[in-house]
């Protein structure tokens, strides 16, 4: 077991002797070695089941809208900006929250893990080794540099060892360097866009666990998505009808999406909607000046009708 | 008919003869879309596409057969009255070639359903009627695979054709008509098996027979009487996040919901799937929903395929083949369940796997014949 590890029991077990945290909420080995899974900690004995490592991709934040206990919650920085996303929005509550933030050195992209090394359901042993990520599948050992198989945010994330927390565990890490790849040419336009997503959107199942992946999506079970009243989405299936509801989305959490890819990672089809979100970003960007995940203090924009926005996009 | 063998060689020639008849789908990798890998899936392939049929497909066929979306009636209101139309009519004939025992076992547990005597559904018992199945055997278990533990097995024969891969050739056996004809368009691509290829298949299966993982479920019963052991469920839904990832990707899970598209004068009504993991599949009107939280839903997926499911149906509505597993995004595993409620009932000897019905008594068709019906006098809608 590594420093870290021990260092995040240790402070589980502190938290939920003290009374500090009902909960504790972090990550633990799966069935399988390439995904981590989320724990619920509300005993100490539990908390040694508590890791850390590049598998940890799921983003936390998501349990927290709906619980109900005092939770203290590890995380990435990706949590925290989605909880900062949240406060701003008045959708948690800081006081029954305990954050710990832990030093990441950058999680896995599983997309492009299965591209570099094959089917990494299949795996048997995953594991950083230096500067490589090795995989075992079969008999066969497959090496790649972790910097290519990391997820893109990873390579231009700021915040590596300095998160919006209570207090902070872990060494501090250097920062990644790669390339970010993406299949969006350079001069993308709105027919090139309809197309990849006419393409992609035809294998969407409509399982909405994209939706439910995502801390931004807190609406959940009200998801005007499945309204039986207003139909926005209809009832037959097709790329159509999965965009409307993807558009629906991105629209929705444009200006809370803080891109962590959650979404794209919780598809069992492997739809790349981190694209979809990138792009509603740089928007939001561009027509409000504003960053989802970086100030408690600021409302995102798009909350309700306003007159000054609606003229900003242009309308 | 006699059992038969096919070289490698000659398969892409079968394949091409079955196309010129019915339409095929087989196991097919997904094209990576310069980010992902996207997902496989069986999907029609055309005449010179030599299926990939060692691919375990990431989306079962289940789709091809139990629709996503399926016109159940359509209705008309005019000065005449209320004119409904149901039924369907013929479907052109297709093939799953290359589905596993799992997949293939899985439309026997649905068929429980759709097939009922005393309530067929008439588009689902149209597309069973015009499918048929070329089984492959498993050569190997996935890591995932637990078919052995819920009655079924990597070798199962259930299908049409039974296919084993021998390496160089396939041994192939009809099992139903349909199946020996598929095989006789083959014409003399197929050899008739010899005492080797016999003993090289027996081979096969007893090695990948013993390959697979088994371990004890619960009993029906047994895990019914977890039913209100509320902290049980909340601490197995603890991470779950009720999407429906393993719901739409499980080749038996068959929730549906109805739904009317149109107005009042004039539409459609459809059979769409749906999940018990959503909120509104159960949700009442008058707003009462029965459940609202997420361990609640998780309860009625277990409590339906390893309880309910085997005393209404006599099989467990689970054929292990671990999509679910894969699938889910917070890495929900369903033998760990299986296991943690073993571990406070008791296990089960496995004594539902007879119930499945026999190819004699097979519901293979249809009540509900295409008609036509008129109500009322008609006239102006309030
Ligand atoms: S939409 Fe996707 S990328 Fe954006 S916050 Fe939600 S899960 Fe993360
Ligand atoms: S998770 Fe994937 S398949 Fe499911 S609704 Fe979202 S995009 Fe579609
Ligand atoms: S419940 Fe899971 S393992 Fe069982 S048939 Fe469905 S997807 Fe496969």
């Amino acid at each position: 077991m590594d420093k870290l590890e021990v260092q995040l029991r240790e402070k589980a077990i502190e938290l939920l002797e003290s009374g500090e945290a009902d909960v504790v909420i972090g990550w633990g080995k799966s069935w399988n070695p390439t995904k981590a899974t989320p724990v619920f900690a509300r005993e100490g004995q539990e908390a040694s089941k508590l890791i850390f490592s590049p598998f940890c991709m799921n983003n936390l934040a998501v349990y927290l809208p709906r619980l109900r206990e005092k939770a203290a919650i590890f995380t990435k920085p990706c949590e925290a900006g989605s909880i900062v996303s949240l406060l701003a929005e008045g959708k948690i509550n800081r006081d029954n929250l305990y954050i710990v933030g832990v030093a990441c050195r950058g999680i896995i992209d599983p997309a492009k893990l299965e591209l570099a090394s094959g089917d990494i359901n299949e795996a048997t042993e995953a594991y950083l080794d230096g500067a490589d990520m090795v995989v075992k599948i079969g008999d066969e050992e497959k090496r790649t540099a972790f910097s290519e198989v990391v997820l893109d945010q990873c390579l231009v994330c700021n915040y590596h060892d300095r998160t919006f927390c209570d207090e902070m565990i872990g060494d501090p890490v250097q920062p990644l360097t790669g390339e970010e790849k993406s299949p969006v040419p350079e001069d993308a336009d709105a027919a090139w866009w309809r197309k990849f997503w006419m393409k992609e959107f035809e294998r969407c199942t409509r399982c909405y666990a994209c939706r439910e992946a995502c801390p931004a999506c807190y609406c959940r079970d009200s998801c005007s998505a499945q309204s039986h009243r207003e139909k926005w989405t209809g009832t037959k299936q097709g790329p159509e009808e999965a965009l409307m509801f993807h558009a629906l989305r991105a629209m929705h959490v444009a200006g809370r999406c803080i891109e962590c890819g959650a979404c794209e990672r919780a598809c069992p089809v492997e739809i790349p909607l981190t694209l979809l979100h990138k792009q509603v970003g740089k928007a939001v960007k561009k027509l409000f000046d504003f960053k989802a995940g970086e100030s408690v203090d600021e409302r995102p924009p798009l909350e309700t009708f306003s007159k000054e926005e609606l003229e900003r996009s242009g309308r | 008919m006699a059992a038969k063998v096919i070289s490698v060689g000659n398969l892409q020639a079968w394949i091409d003869k079955l196309i010129e008849n019915s339409k095929v789908f087989a196991p097919m990798a997904s094209t990576p879309n310069g980010k992902s890998p996207g997902a496989s899936s069986f999907a029609q392939i055309t005449a010179g596409t030599m299926p990939e049929l060692k691919i375990r497909t990431d989306i079962p066929p289940k789709g091809l057969i139990f629709k996503r979306v399926e016109l159940l009636l359509t209705y008309e209101y005019d000065e005449d009255g209320l004119k409904i139309v149901q039924g369907c009519g013929k479907l052109p004939k297709k093939i799953i070639f290359g589905i596993r025992p799992c997949d293939a076992r899985a439309f026997e547990i649905i068929d429980k359903v759709f097939l009922d005597p005393a309530a067929p559904e008439c588009g689902y018992a149209a597309e069973r009627d015009n499918t048929a199945l070329i089984m492959l055997a498993c050569k190997e278990s996935g890591i995932t695979c637990f078919c052995t533990s819920v009655g079924g097995s990597p070798v199962d024969k259930t299908g049409d054709v039974w296919m084993v891969d021998l390496g160089d050739r396939y041994y192939v056996e009809a099992l139903t008509p349909v199946g020996e004809e598929l095989v006789l368009v083959g014409g003399d691509l197929f050899t008739n098996a010899s005492q080797e290829d016999e003993e090289e298949q027996k081979q096969a299966v007893d090695r990948i027979d013993s390959a697979s993982t088994e371990f004890s479920i619960p009993s029906a019963k047994d895990l019914s009487s977890l039913f209100y052991n509320d902290l049980f469920w909340q601490s197995q839904a603890d991470k779950c996040l009720s999407c429906g990832a393993c719901t739409f990707l499980c080749p038996t899970c068959h929730c549906f919901d109805v739904e009317d598209e149109g107005s009042i004068n004039k539409g459609n009504r459809y059979r769409t799937w749906d999940s018990c993991m959503f909120s509104r599949f159960t949700r009442a009107a008058g707003g009462h929903n029965p459940r609202v939280e997420h361990w609640k839903r998780l309860r009625q997926r277990m409590m339906h395929k390893f309880s309910y499911f085997i005393e209404n149906s006599g099989v467990a509505g689970c054929v292990g083949c671990g999509r679910c597993i894969r699938s889910c995004p917070v890495a929900f595993d369903i033998r760990e369940f299986l296991r943690d409620a073993v571990a406070i009932v008791s296990p089960s000897p496995i004594d539902f796997v007879d119930k499945l019905p026999n190819e004699g008594d097979k519901l293979r068709s249809c009540d509900i014949k295409p008609k036509e019906e008129t109500h009322g006098t008609g006239g102006e809608l309030k």
